[in-house]
């Protein structure tokens, strides 16, 4: 009966091992759950820098948003088929549709928007909030910022696609029956949209401190009254203009259940309520432009629009991306420069900058692209001459095209033979090529501007991307030289003729340093009619606001954007060097289709909804 | 009862033959020598002892004289044997553990042994040439004989045959070799024999392999029999035990075991074709990376990364790649839910069982086999020469209204190479790869043991070296090459009549290394670079590469950046125990089983980044202008990391087994308790470090009758951590019956044709637990996602936290399998068939809920059971042998056929029904429906407008739904995807006298390549990036409108839908390939005798040496894409084997 030790033995082991009960129930329970996050203040807190997290990088940056790259002031030819990565090169060929998913921001911002109403449901809730002096006070203007940022967050599905869903107040829950209304929710129409959206901005205005200089300088980068206010100026603005003011073009643009989605009657009044939004922030007096003397004490336009987008929370800025995130420099950057030289305006973009006397040097073109020049700008686009560029260190043979424009010009284009930004960096003074054999031309990398030039815009001259340095700083988004470039366009349709047309207008020419309209030195004549008016402010506001992620939603909503960005576009010739590089020469011909006007909503998600109908044309 | 008993391993050392005569002492020494490095030696001495033969008469009178002291018995027998040289058998029941004192000279040894045996219930005689010690007592085991009257005294044998599942056979024919002699063994397996000490016996029964043993030194021989390859008595693995093939209900697969030792370093990669029911891929063939994809009767979920296979090695869940095929005992696959319904959750993606070779009753045998070969790329893709790039390039751009962008005077130095600096004219394969590199494999083995104890050991070293070239400046090696050392130990102990110990041991140690950049990101860059961009060095010594902050040369990727140095080792060790309790209940036993493994990978990765330059031109003394094109990103010194991976497995099994016959009734039963415990202990997050538990329970009962009637029932009941509590175990129950037609009365006339007919069907479910990168579905999680900044100068970061995953109540997937199989044998055994017939519906599949509309928010929307797909098919083996003559062959096919459907995917449906999911393949492709070229201008206008740049040579295709344009919404499924569904084998093996010719011809079938990428696809970014492929001639220009050359029109960079996927770029990705071929060669025994070998042969083996395929760019087994990827190897082998 030895054996019997063995069974005996066997059995204990079987015994013991089938009683440890929790061998499959192995999590600890004091594993965080969503619950405790909204009892601790400090976990709240990253609760709600998560909804920050959602504000789009607002700078360009090709990788991430396409408002460059889709307008006519920059294209960016990385070619990456079958990804989604730098998709603006396939987008202009025209191979585009519902289905491609380009640049479809929808999901992430209806994320967003769910982090954000579900903050607002929650927060109430933190006991160690509340158990603080302030803690009400807190838990009020933590309710407003999340509101803030949904409501921006609205905005930016709005201006991408038109008409949005609007959600109920608290999040729909994840496990909703099929059948659940909720799940098959139709679009809003514009104007409701935009009524909730301002009235929202409204509503956490109220809430919060007014702005950056009522908050301690720990919480810059937080939403503020004057922040909501600029929101809506913009908001009222885009919402005024032709595309979503009784657009006929929209007339069949209706849900299911006969639902007109844009109003087909044209209201004049949504420019005086765009007006006077604007004019709100103007009234608030807490803004100027950011201006700024050279080392010789003389005011210097040059480093006044340049450090506008660079000194931050400077008396310019209304709010701003306060995530540091300067890498779009490295498309900006030539080759030579550790970067990839790629991000590149072409020709009509670079022709838009006036000369420095004031003069638009080009005033349209002929069917084969070559340009009328304005006679008394003085511009030519024969020979070099000897000259150094504001900002610049040397002077230097410089083609004629370039020489003598006005100091935005020299703040915001790179072109062939100028100086890199960064003069001081490891590798001294760097020359940009951008010439075929160039050291960023075609020849050498897939990386090359492909018309012949570089922004420079919102580029850190102390940024050198050859050892991954890159000047932390947060990025503009509303700065007052738009919200006078708002006022001055929603005025100019409401009332005419208003002198405060032409004085704000002033305000942005005066320092940008280019002679203003009807006063001060080399004064040019005042635009003499609405519409003149109207060219000119268009003019200014594509100049000043260029590569802001501006461009791409004003030449939509001025319903231009058929002319504007379809067909050849041009630059230099890069696959030459020069002197036949300094020819003009079609690069690309792009298509642009009346449904390009907005962007298609996702195919995938019309076949989930029933009820969801998609944008004309698509 | 046994006399010799032998040493275990570690004693070789030693005279491991007691009581035999010593007439010579051999040595063999062995140096099997490493590589070039001096590698590995491997120094074994053996002492062998040869037996006398004859000896005289009248051995009891021998004189001896020996002196010992209060020794035991067996001892002084010893010491007695070694003086005179007489055999003493005994029986190993014998208690010779007496001490004893003897002082004698040159006294008799009849004498001596009296006195030994004085007071001892032993007595002794002289038998031949031996001497016997016997129990005194009644039935003495020797009797002198009486009848016959010879001069010869006659032994009488006496034992019992089993089975390999240690059932007695009765009516076993047990015979004297070389007379007619015999006897049968009785209904308990027993026999009776009477015979000389010097004969052979024979033992015979069909169906099992026939065994002769010498009777020598012997008075009972027990015998297991083994049944024949093939045979019905064959004892299969299945899960969680043995059974006879005959008693089969479910289906099962298995692999002669010899056909897996192939030089190759994974045996994932010798399956294809020799397993019904497997269907694999082999998606590259850089060493230590070169595993195939396994799935058993293709793909009955979403994602063929959860359709893997469940593998045990030796009953426990572990990686089976890494074992040398020598190690192997058994290979079997499981399919149908008859026969992994044990497995419970786990079991529904199909199991493989693998056992490892356990020692033999005998005397020690060491087997040793090496073989070194030089292998080779199966097929890359051609390049073009720089001169047809160039012209290409221009045609691109002139095609499409451009002008060219190479001068002819470029073109012209590119030809002269006068200047290959600034003209290089560059075949990057050619630069990256040399012609051949080499394998070595060598194994030794050694397995013996007595009726006590039995033992293999097992010892294997294998080394492989990659194609890459190296660069003669190079200070260190950065070749490919793996390297692995196997050390397998498996030993049974039966502690006491009714009690076996098994304890196996498994270590593997695998030595790596690798450049420091991506193998793939070689290959995939130098398929981006052109063949004029740079030169691989130039001539001055600088790396060249265009501006870019990554280096996109590849022939520096493989030279200039340093090294990665990977080490591996593995260990698994189980030790179980068995009690039989047959005391208690008759046929029961109980087995306890403890595993525990670790694996520990270890990546050393020395790196540097050079700095790159391009070169612009000459100065005037002729020398290279260069730019530095990576400013601030060269590093020219090595720099260090290290990660790690490891992991520790506990596995407890516990098991109650019933087996027993009463008359024709056969009575299975089995019940186990099994659970595991794996660990990542080198876990990043509170999730992956708690460790990975699965616990069950398992059972079967099976019925027969007759060997004609058999019925079964098996389930699993099984938990899993994924689920929450309430829903935590499932109950997995299958059905299963077979019956033997062939065994009814009915049948007798077809005897002669066919032995065997039989009918198996099954039915059950078996389940899936695994929800891909989500563990414990039923608890919610908090993630940390992106935070923000605040404050003037960025200083105030917060971190940010979310909603990760939702808590969901969500259960085990389940699949229902039906499966209903046949086996033939007929004539005689020379054709064996069986083939089966399956149906999969797998219900509950886990996916995110896809109808989830994304406004609603959700970032990872939960998942659910929501899932549904069908897979059906057929596989089937038959072999046939036969002997003409000398002339014997063996062919054995194999044809797996699978074939899956989407039936629910919980996508909403699709705009148009063409582009809906479900109803096609899991995985299916969709793209555009090619109609062939445009020919002229006024076909563009006539046909529904395509995007981008369209002229005549450009693709046209089909307008599905008859919008009047070509966008996504004419997108339809195309092909059959690229993982085959068909794959079969012929495997041959001719055999005339001492020759052998064998291999396996194993061809796939319903697949397809979609071909796409830079590099392939013409100029597809642009003409600044991308090589091209020297099928290029093969194009559509305005001088040579072919109707269907391979390439449309060419353009720069991706202009118009040309390069979308479409049925264009679809191949048919079928091939046949002659996977392994082998010559081999027996020495002759003659021969043999002289140098004391058992046996010996030589060999020549290929492997991959001949693929037939419509398919022509790259090796065809690499799928989808490009080809650039390590293509697979062929290798040419020749080595030597032998055993003593």
């Amino acid at each position: 009966m030895r054996n019997l030790k063995y069974i005996i033995l066997l059995g204990i082991a079987f015994a013991e091992f089938s009683c440890q009960k929790k061998f499959l129930s192995q999590v600890p329970n004091d594993k965080l759950t969503i619950d405790q996050v909204f009892q601790r203040k400090d976990l709240s807190e990253e609760y709600l820098a998560h909804v920050y997290s959602y504000i789009p990088v607002d700078v360009a940056y090709p990788l991430y948003d396409p408002w460059e790259g889709l307008s006519d002031e920059a294209d960016i030819i990385f070619n990456r088929p079958g990804s989604n990565d730098y998709a603006t090169y396939q987008m202009n060929l025209g191979e585009w549709s519902a289905t491609s998913n380009y640049y479809n921001y929808w999901p992430s911002y209806y994320n967003a928007i769910r982090s954000a109403s579900y903050f607002m449901a929650h927060i109430g809730e933190n006991k160690q909030i509340l158990a603080l002096a302030n803690g009400a006070d807190l838990i009020k203007q933590y309710t407003a910022e999340a509101r803030f940022c949904r409501a921006f967050y609205y905005f930016c599905l709005l201006k991408q696609y038109g008409p949005v869903i609007l959600l109920p107040e608290n999040p729909v829950a994840v496990d909703a029956q099929t059948d659940d209304p909720l799940l098959s929710l139709p679009r809003s129409p514009y104007d409701s949209c935009v009524d909730y959206i301002a009235n929202q901005l409204d509503m956490a205005a109220e809430e919060l401190p007014l702005n950056s200089s009522n908050q301690s300088e720990l919480d810059y980068g937080r939403a503020t009254k004057a922040a909501c206010m600029a929101v809506k100026s913009r908001l009222l603005l885009y919402a005024a203009s032709p595309q979503f003011n009784g657009n006929k073009d929209y007339a069949g643009f209706q849900n299911q259940d006969g639902t007109p989605l844009i109003d087909q009657q044209y209201d004049l009044n949504k420019w005086k309520r765009a007006a006077d939004a604007a004019k709100a922030v103007i009234d608030l007096g807490l803004f100027s432009l950011y201006k700024e003397n050279d080392a010789q004490g003389q005011f210097s336009p040059y480093l006044s629009c340049r450090d506008a987008m660079l000194k931050p929370w400077n008396n310019e800025w209304i709010f701003a991306d306060n995530v540091p995130n300067a890498k779009s420099e490295i498309g900006l950057t030539p080759r030579s420069g550790g970067g990839y030289a790629a991000d590149a305006p072409p020709q009509g973009m670079v022709d838009a900058f006036e000369m420095a006397n004031g003069q638009r040097p080009i005033t349209g073109y002929q069917s084969d692209g070559t340009p009328i020049v304005n006679p008394a700008s003085g511009y030519s686009e024969t020979g070099f001459t000897t000259f150094q560029a504001p900002g610049d260190p040397e002077a230097r043979e410089t083609y004629n095209m370039y020489v003598n424009r006005e100091p935005r010009f020299y703040v915001d284009i790179t072109y062939n033979n100028a100086i890199w930004i960064n003069t001081t960096s490891s590798h001294g003074i760097i020359t940009c090529h951008f010439n075929y054999s160039g050291e960023s031309g075609a020849k050498g990398s897939f990386n090359y501007p492909a018309s012949g030039y570089l922004w420079r815009k919102n580029v850190s001259p102390d940024s050198d991307p050859s050892v991954s340095k890159y000047v932390k700083r947060p990025y503009v988004m509303f700065r007052y030289a738009e919200i006078l470039l708002n006022y001055v366009e929603a005025l100019n349709e409401y009332d005419p003729g208003n002198s405060d047309i032409n004085k704000y207008l002033n305000m942005i020419r005066e320092r940008a340093g280019v002679p203003q309209y009807g006063t001060g030195p080399n004064a040019l004549p005042v635009p003499g009619s609405q519409t003149a008016m109207r060219d000119a402010i268009h003019h200014e506001r594509q100049v000043e606001l260029c590569f802001e992620d501006k461009r791409y939603f004003d030449t939509r909503r001025w319903k231009i954007a058929d002319q504007t960005d379809g067909g050849p576009f041009y630059g230099m010739d890069i696959d030459q060097d020069p002197p036949q590089f300094y020819k003009r020469k079609a690069f690309e011909t792009r298509v642009f289709l009346k449904n390009y006007y907005l962007f298609p909503i996702p195919q995938s998600e019309l076949d989930r909804d029933e009820n969801l109908v998609q944008n004309p044309g698509w | 009862m046994n006399f010799n008993w032998y040493a275990l391993p570690a004693l070789l050392n030693d005279d491991y033959r007691r009581g035999s005569y010593y007439r010579g002492r051999h040595s063999i020494h062995l140096i099997m020598r490493g590589s070039a490095i001096g590698l590995m030696i491997i120094l074994l001495t053996l002492q062998l002892a040869f037996s006398s033969g004859a000896r005289s008469q009248g051995i009891l009178d021998q004189r001896v004289s020996i002196q010992v002291q209060q020794q035991p018995l067996e001892a002084i027998f010893n010491m007695l044997h070694e003086k005179t040289g007489v055999d003493i058998i005994y029986s190993s029941r014998i208690d010779l553990t007496k001490k004893a004192t003897v002082f004698s000279k040159d006294e008799q040894l009849s004498s001596i042994l009296q006195r030994l045996l004085y007071g001892t219930n032993l007595t002794y005689e002289a038998v031949g040439e031996s001497i016997v010690i016997h129990k005194k007592s009644a039935n003495p085991k020797t009797t002198i004989p009486q009848e016959n009257s010879t001069n010869s005294a006659q032994l009488t044998i006496q034992g019992v045959i089993k089975d390999q599942l240690n059932n007695p056979l009765a009516g076993v024919s047990v015979q004297i070799v070389g007379t007619t002699r015999g006897t049968l063994t009785d209904a308990n397996g027993q026999y009776t024999i009477k015979v000389e000490p010097t004969d052979s016996l024979k033992f015979s029964y069909i169906g099992y392999q026939t065994q002769t043993l010498p009777v020598k030194n012997r008075v009972d021989l027990n015998i297991i029999m083994e049944a024949t390859e093939g045979s019905l008595n064959q004892v299969v693995v299945v899960g969680y035990g043995q059974q006879k093939k005959i008693s089969m209900v479910g289906s099962q697969s298995s692999v002669n075991v010899e056909d897996l030792k192939l030089p190759e370093a994974n045996l994932t990669n010798a399956l294809a074709g020799r397993l019904a029911g497997v269907i694999s891929v082999q998606r590259s063939g850089e060493p230590g990376a070169s595993g195939a994809d396994i799935w058993i009767r293709g793909i009955s979920t979403f994602s063929s990364d959860l359709s893997k296979p469940l593998v045990l090695v030796d009953g426990v869940p572990r990686d089976f790649s890494t074992i040398d095929p020598e190690d192997i005992a058994s290979f079997s696959i499981l399919k149908d839910a008859a026969a992994t319904a044990v497995y419970g959750v786990r079991g529904a993606n199909g199991v493989i069982l693998i056992t490892t070779k356990g020692g033999k009753i005998g005397k020690p045998q060491i087997n040793f086999r090496y073989n070194e070969g030089v292998t080779s790329f199966t097929k890359l893709p051609h390049f073009a020469d720089g001169v047809t790039y160039m012209q290409m390039s221009n045609e691109a751009r002139m095609e499409r209204g451009s002008s060219p962008i190479y001068s002819d005077e470029a073109i012209q130095a590119t030809k002269n190479q006068s200047d290959p600096d600034l003209y290089p004219d560059i075949d990057w394969f050619d630069v990256l790869f040399k012609r051949y590199g080499y394998t070595r494999n060598a194994n030794l083995n050694l397995s013996g043991g007595s009726e006590g104890a039995q033992y293999y050991v097992g010892l294997s070293y294998y080394d492989e070296t990659g194609l890459f070239r190296q660069d003669s400046l190079q200070k260190y090696n950065s070749q490919a090459r793996y390297k692995r050392y196997n050390l397998t130990s498996n030993l049974t102990v039966h502690i006491t009549n009714s009690t076996t110990m098994q304890l196996g041991v498994r270590g593997h140690l695998a030595d790596m290394s690798y450049p420091g950049a991506n193998v793939s990101g070689i290959f995939s860059d130098a398929f981006y670079s052109t063949p004029v961009i740079f030169p691989p060095m130039y001539s001055d010594g600088k790396t060249p590469n265009f501006a870019s902050p990554y280096l996109q040369n590849p022939y520096a990727e493989l030279t200039e950046t340093g090294y990665d140095s990977r080490w591996e080792s593995g260990l698994a060790s189980n030790l179980s125990v068995t009690q039989n309790l047959d005391f208690w209940v008759k046929g029961l036993s109980i087995t306890g089983k403890f595993a525990f493994d670790t694996y520990n990978l270890t990546n050393m990765l020395r790196t540097k980044t050079p700095d790159t330059y391009q070169a612009i031109g000459r100065d005037s003394a002729g020398n290279l202008i260069e730019q530095l094109t990576n400013p601030g990103q060269g590093n020219e010194y090595l720099s260090y990391s290290l990660s790690k991976t490891s992991t520790r497995t506990l596995y407890n099994e516990f098991s109650l087994n019933y087996r027993r016959s009463f008359g024709k009734n056969d009575i299975t039963g089995m019940l186990l308790f099994n659970q595991s415990d794996e660990l990542n202990t080198e876990a990043s997050d509170l999730i992956t470090s708690l460790p990975y538990r699965f616990r069950g329970l398992a059972g079967r009962a099976a019925y027969g009758y007759a060997n004609k009637y058999f019925l079964e029932f098996d389930f699993g009941y099984n938990g899993s951590e994924n689920f929450a509590p309430q829903n935590r175990y499932g109950f997995f129950p299958s059905i299963g019956a077979s019956w033997v037609i062939s065994e009814e009365k009915f049948f007798q006339s077809f005897q002669n044709a066919i032995q065997l007919f039989k009918l198996r069907f099954s039915y059950g479910i078996v389940g899936n637990s695994d929800i891909s990168g989500r563990r414990f579905a039923y608890i919610a999680t908090v993630a940390n996602v992106g935070g923000y900044t605040f404050g003037q100068a960025l200083e105030n970061n917060y971190s940010g936290v979310d909603i990760g995953e939702y808590a969901v109540d969500v259960t085990w997937e389940t699949a229902k399998k039906a499966n209903l199989g046949l086996n033939i044998e007929a004539l005689n055994g020379k054709i064996n068939l069986q083939a089966d017939v399956f149906n999969e519906h797998r219900s509950g599949i886990f996916l995110r809920r896809a109808s989830l509309p994304q406004y609603i928010g959700v970032v990872n929307p939960p998942y659910g059971n929501v899932g549904i797909v069908d897979n059906h098919g057929i596989d089937g083996t038959v072999t046939w042998q036969g002997k003409i003559g000398k002339f014997n062959f063996q062919l054995i096919g194999n044809f797996t056929w699978a074939r899956n459907k989407v039936i629910q995917d919980d996508k909403p449906p699709y705009k148009y029904p063409w582009m809906e999911h479900k109803g096609k393949k899991v995985g299916q492709e969709f793209g555009y429906i090619a109609l062939g070229l445009f020919k002229d201008s006024s076909e563009i206008l006539k046909s529904p407008t395509q995007n981008g740049d369209v002229r005549p040579g450009d693709l046209k295709f089909k307008d599905i739904n008859g919008d009047g344009k070509i966008d996504a919404y004419d997108m339809v499924a195309i092909g059959h995807g690229d993982i085959p569904e068909i794959v079969y084998g012929l495997g041959f093996s001719l055999g005339y006298k001492a020759f052998k010719l064998s291999g396996l011809f194993q061809g796939v079938g319903n697949v397809d390549i979609s071909l796409s990428g830079q590099g392939f696809q013409p100029f597809q970014q642009g003409l600044t990036s991308g090589n091209l492929l020297n099928n290029i001639k093969d194009r559509w220009t305005p001088d040579d409108p072919s109707t269907h050359p391979f390439y449309p029109r060419l353009s720069a960079g991706t202009v118009n839908d040309n390069y979308q996927p479409s049925t264009w770029w679809l191949k048919n990705g079928k091939y046949l390939r002659l996977k392994d071929i082998q010559i081999s060669y027996n020495l002759p025994q003659s021969l043999l005798k002289h140098i004391h070998l058992q046996s010996a042969n030589v060999f020549l083996e290929g492997v991959n040496i001949l693929t037939f395929t419509p398919f022509e760019l790259y090796d065809v087994e690499l799928g989808d894409g490009r080809g650039a990827a390590y293509p697979n190897t062929k290798t040419y082998a020749a080595g030597f084997g032998f055993s003593f």
